[in-house]
């Protein structure tokens, strides 16, 4: 028997919570504005949601949220993190850390060493491994940092010594130390690595509080279910695998709602736009997948190489504030910071019959030249996220969801049909309701000594496996992207192998659980 | 500081595909000039004709540059170890070529040196083999090089002709970790100015801030090309991009498909650059002309490896300096000298 699912997505201005049927069915729906600590908004839209659903029904529940971006951005909640690189003295011409923003490095202040070790392209060392030094940055960290993490030259394809290193720190701190080996995170690219693996160390304590809370409020609400929480591709990782490798998680909330899209509309290919209370977020659907960006994702300011869909990001939404003259104010905290009641562009949507009103009374009453200005503009940055997103000239359907979609002009130029699904305001929680596990590999294989079909195979079967890991069942688990890229100027055939695997969650039995 | 942004673009455009991710050259060239101040940047004109300019380059995979990244040693070492077996003292260094990490680099050496850049290159574009190079056109030796790693590991290395320099510089990157920097084609100023590519930088820059613009939405790919004199080749979405390896020479076959018109088809055959554009059997572009892929979507310049099927790209053309569509210059670096068996023709605009 299959269970239901529960979901929750805390975006910046409101909390959804949904509950899904298997078939994708939505059960149940519910939007709560966002508290400054998240978890209460969590409890009251998990308990809004679950009235009149048996509790006891929901066997996988759903964690979406921006909180580790927002850590980061901020410097917030972080953990102290001693950073040790191993590749001396090649690499030294961008230390560690020098990219990040000075106020997230004091928050995240610890010791940062490059020391003698990691490897060449061909396995040989580029010098042998300092252990004195690694046992003085042992000394420095102790009772100085929270989380360590090692990060050696070419780690992903030799990770031994980085294993090992991880290990004698280890031992020298205790296990209360977290030590974080780059190689996990599986990317070539020294900088990116490194630093997607100091956020990751830097995120432990925020995604422990953020699921232990998530796992408290299912548990007094009655709901005994395996946790995830979703990752940047919009593909859910289970609960302890995000509490392990939280930097999975950055910039999971906006590309769920591209997710719902499908789900929603059943269409394969289609532009999508979320609008929400503060900005808005477009990416196109291609084959029933968002598009990835190929480029990695920079988080606050600071390059690092995870998988992220290609979104464009507006910075306007239902609660932008539009002035005298109908000019829409595109950025800024909208109506979070407005004093007086300001005019908002749900204000103008509701004046101007595009959609009804949200709370249900009458909005203010708005100079037709005002609302018109305003449509206007409005219309125009819709347009220009369109062009920006679409590259195709070929016209495609615009999916329009979030709590604000109902402004978009049903006729749009350049769209060939605007559809607004039902329970588009809660897209982004059904988008992570119904999401898929996913895994995925990226090294160099050497194609003289293993041949490319052995290579290949050998690729596609650690990215299955990693999408197990992640949770997929394991007899549905498809293969989604493999490319292959030659190492140049060096030789031999080498060649840099990326796949990537999803996979339907595995389903829990319901029925063999007792009660 | 803004002007390495759009030197990064400028400098990945003119790689026609080679470049590779550019990141950490960028860190590292911002934070040279953070601690050590702005390079000037010079005409040869401006100083004394005998005095000497020595180009410097990396050589070696893309791929090894972005995981062992350079200690930020190796042209120093290649520059000092080139002064004392010469006897000579540089007056200023020059980029060797105006492309990738090439540009950056150097950028972060001369900053380091208190030396000048001179605005000028030895190729105004990427290209695979270090023979290449307008000095070979005009009888300069590349002969001596240095070669230098991190480790403070150097050789200084004389060889009878350019072509061998380019052999043995690359069996010594090799060894060295497939990735060495390099000092070479020693030049007084009056050959900089008799044989160089003057304006290398200048270009670069300009380029990269029409990159910029057109990233931004603030310009349009017609004006770029308008303004380097380039030519549209083809927009499209790729349809394949499978890449083998022939007597240890990678070759990359990119395809796409029209974007206005699906029934055309257009191929890119490349060896870490991009060389020949090809339509229907008729040659859109190829070397010395550059030809690149940029994303649709923001103008942004694509590595060749980086392609993947599914990507809307515009493919353009750039001119090459003119010096190289003489009788010597197709010769040397024309399609025929990376194997294919064509003739060069120029691509309409």
């Amino acid at each position: 028997m299959n269970g239901l699912r529960l979901a929750v997505d805390v975006g910046s201005t409101n909390t959804d919570a949904v509950v899904v049927a298997a078939d994708h069915r939505v059960v149940a729906s519910h939007k709560t504005p966002t508290t400054p600590d998240p978890q209460d908004g969590i409890r009251v839209g998990i308990g809004a949601v679950l009235s009149g659903v048996d509790a006891t029904l929901i066997t996988q529940a759903m964690l979406s949220t921006t909180e580790s971006t927002n850590a980061l951005v901020e410097g917030r909640g972080l953990a102290r993190v001693g950073v040790l690189r191993l590749g001396a003295p090649a690499t030294l011409s961008v230390p560690p850390l020098y990219a990040w923003a000075p106020h997230v490095v004091k928050a995240i202040s610890g010791t940062a060493a490059v020391l003698a070790g990691g490897f060449q392209m061909d396995g040989s060392p580029i010098a042998p491994l300092d252990h004195e030094g690694v046992l003085r940055f042992a000394a420095a960290c102790t009772g100085s940092v929270d989380a360590i993490t090692v990060c050696g030259v070419f780690s992903p394809d030799f990770p031994d010594q980085e294993e090992e290193v991880a290990e004698i720190l280890r031992v020298e701190l205790g296990p209360s130390v977290p030590v974080t080996s780059s190689h996990q995170l599986g990317q070539l690219g020294l900088l990116e690595r490194e630093n997607a693996s100091i956020a990751n160390a830097a995120l432990a304590p925020v995604l422990t509080i953020l699921v232990s809370g998530f796992v408290a409020a299912l548990h007094d609400a009655g709901v005994e279910a395996q946790v995830y929480v979703t990752q940047n591709d919009g593909t859910v990782i289970a609960a302890d695998e995000a509490v392990r490798l939280p930097v999975l998680t950055i910039g999971s909330g906006a590309i769920n709602s591209v997710h719902g899209a499908v789900r929603l509309t059943g269409l394969e290919d289609a532009l999508v736009i979320d609008i929400g209370g503060a900005s808005s977020n477009a990416g196109i659907l291609t084959g029933g997948l968002p598009r990835d960006s190929g480029y990695g994702a920079e988080i606050a300011g600071v390059p690092t190489r995870l998988r992220m869909p290609d979104l464009v990001t507006a910075q306007f939404g239902g609660g932008s504030v539009v002035d005298d003259q109908g000019h829409v104010q595109l950025g800024g905290d909208g109506v979070r910071l407005a004093r007086r009641r300001a005019v908002t562009l749900t204000d103008v949507a509701v004046a101007s019959g595009r959609m009804h009103s949200p709370s249900g009374t009458r909005g203010p009453r708005l100079a037709t030249s005002l609302v018109g200005e305003a449509l206007a503009s409005i219309d125009r940055e819709l347009i220009r996220l369109c062009e920006r997103t679409a590259s195709s000239r070929a016209s495609m359907s615009l999916v329009a969801l979030g709590g604000a979609a109902r402004f978009v002009p049903v006729d749009l130029p350049g769209v060939s049909e605007v559809i607004r699904p039902e329970h588009h305001a809660v897209a982004s929680a059904i988008g992570a309701a119904t999401a898929e596990a996913s895994g995925g590999i990226d090294r160099i294989y050497h194609y003289d000594d293993v041949g490319r079909d052995a290579a290949l195979h050998d690729a596609r079967a650690l990215a299955v496996d990693a999408a197990i890991r992640a949770g997929a069942s394991a007899d549905a688990v498809r293969i989604v992207a493999v490319t292959e890229a030659p190492v140049h100027y060096a030789d031999g055939t080498n060649y840099r192998v990326r796949v990537k695997a999803i996979g339907p969650l595995q389903e829990v039995d319901h029925t063999s659980d007792e009660r | 500081m803004d002007d390495l942004a759009a030197l990064n673009l400028g400098a990945t455009m003119l790689g026609s595909g080679g470049t590779g991710e550019l990141t950490h050259a960028h860190l590292a060239a911002r934070r040279a000039l953070e601690e050590f101040g702005p390079v000037p940047v010079c005409t040869a004109a401006d100083l004394a004709p005998d005095a000497w300019v020595l180009p410097m380059y990396f050589l070696g995979a893309p791929v090894v540059a972005i995981e062992m990244l350079p200690g930020g040693t190796e042209l120093g070492t290649a520059v000092d170890m080139f002064e004392r077996v010469r006897g000579i003292e540089v007056s200023a260094l020059m980029v060797g070529e105006v492309a990738g990490l090439n540009v950056l680099l150097p950028i972060a050496e001369a900053a380091r040196r208190g030396l000048p850049l001179i605005d000028a290159d030895t190729m105004r574009r990427a290209f695979t083999r270090t023979q290449m190079t307008l000095m070979t056109l005009a009888g300069v030796r590349a002969s001596p090089i240095t070669i230098a790693d991190a480790h403070g590991n150097c050789l200084y290395i004389e060889t009878a002709d350019n072509q061998t320099t380019e052999m043995i510089g690359r069996s010594v990157t090799t060894a060295m970790g497939h990735i060495a920097g390099v000092a070479t084609y020693l030049l007084t100023a009056q050959e900089v100015i008799d044989h160089g590519v003057l304006g290398s930088l200048s270009y670069c820059l300009d380029l990269g801030r029409y990159l910029q613009r057109l990233g931004q939405g603030d310009s349009s790919l017609d004006d770029l090309l308008a303004h380097t004199d380039g030519g549209r080749l083809f927009t499209g979405a790729v349809i394949d991009a499978t890449s083998t390896s022939v007597d240890r020479q990678p070759e990359t076959v990119i395809t796409l498909r029209g974007h206005d018109d699906d029934q055309r088809v257009m191929r890119i055959e490349a060896q870490n650059e991009n060389l020949v554009a090809i339509e229907d059997g008729e040659i859109l572009a190829v070397t010395p002309d550059l030809i690149c892929l940029l994303d649709s979507q923001n103008g942004r310049p694509i590595s060749t490896e980086s392609v993947q099927a599914g990507m809307h790209l515009d493919a353009i053309a750039l001119p090459c300096a003119e010096a190289w569509r003489s009788e010597a210059g197709i010769r040397l670096a024309g399609p025929r000298a990376h194997g294919y068996g064509i003739d060069y023709v120029e691509f309409a605009r």
